[in-house]
């Protein structure tokens, strides 16, 4: 994995499973990947080849999504529990909508400023 | 994956929080990985506009601005809410001359759309999104110019 913002990454594998610093068994890789592609989008993971080995390359904002995916909210409602503080309101909000001007005219002839 | 924008009056409803309201239950409820939820900074606008035409002695001022703050940042935070582009500006001219009817929903009374909801249509017609939105006489006639509807007050069987 290659990003540019190693404190996120270090957040998302946090999120993911295995601990920073913990070596990591071939099953827990394993399924760790496979958790991880099954939540990343379309487009989202890119398998490239780097001197003949397959290098699987995924974004560090693909590995966020992914970390919210399994761990954050699923829902709006639930997103704007967690990260609001709305409060119901009785009263409505009547929304003016202004004055409607009439579409410019091309071609009418404007009157010459005069200079000072 | 469905591309949903809020239309303005929708907005109103979430910013509103009322528990009981279709919109609000309908957006509480999208799965947020698996559709996206887009808000015109058009629409911010407005509410603004609202907000600030509110007497200053207005008990409920203060939580309008509180909840559209809030509501505002989480959309801009998740990169989800939509500037009024050059696409949809173009689009919008194109709706000005229609005849587009409306009712508004403050106080039921019969119109044309208003201009600036037609750009927040507009940008939905641009970037191919489905407009949240209660039934409005105008849909019909924008359906052959690809507009898609979704009335949170229609799912909940009113």
């Amino acid at each position: 994995m290659r990003t540019d913002e190693p404190d996120d990454l270090e957040t998302v594998i946090q999120a993911l499973g295995p601990r920073v610093g913990e070596p990591w068994k071939v099953e827990d890789a394993k399924s760790l990947l496979t958790r991880l592609i099954r939540h990343c989008r379309d487009g989202g993971v890119e398998l490239i080849g780097v001197q003949g080995e397959p290098v699987l390359m995924i974004s560090c904002r693909e590995l966020m999504n992914v970390a919210e995916r399994l761990n954050g909210p699923s829902t709006w409602g639930e997103l704007l529990e967690r990260d609001t503080e709305l409060q119901p309101i009785d009263s409505p909000l009547p929304l003016p909508h202004g004055a409607e001007s009439p579409p410019i005219d091309l071609e009418a002839d404007r009157p010459a400023r005069s200079v000072a | 994956m469905t591309r949903y924008l809020l239309g303005t009056s929708a907005f109103v409803a979430v910013v509103r929080q009322k528990p009981a309201d279709p919109v609000k239950r309908w957006v509480d409820a999208l799965r947020l990985h698996d559709d996206e939820l887009l808000l015109s900074a058009v629409s911010v606008g407005e509410l603004q506009w609202g907000v600030n035409a509110l007497p200053a002695s207005a008990v409920a001022r203060a939580t309008w601005q509180r909840n559209l703050d809030d509501i505002v940042h989480v959309f801009v935070s998740r990169g989800c809410l939509l500037d009024f582009t050059l696409d949809g500006a173009r689009r919008w001219a194109e709706l000005m001359p229609l005849a587009l009817g409306w009712v508004n929903p403050d106080d039921g009374v019969d119109g044309e759309l208003p201009t600036v909801r037609r750009q927040v249509v507009a940008q939905c017609l641009a970037d191919a999104l489905t407009l949240v939105e209660e039934t409005q006489p105008y849909h019909a006639a924008l359906v052959p110019h690809g507009l898609a509807v979704v009335d949170p007050h229609a799912s909940a069987g009113r």
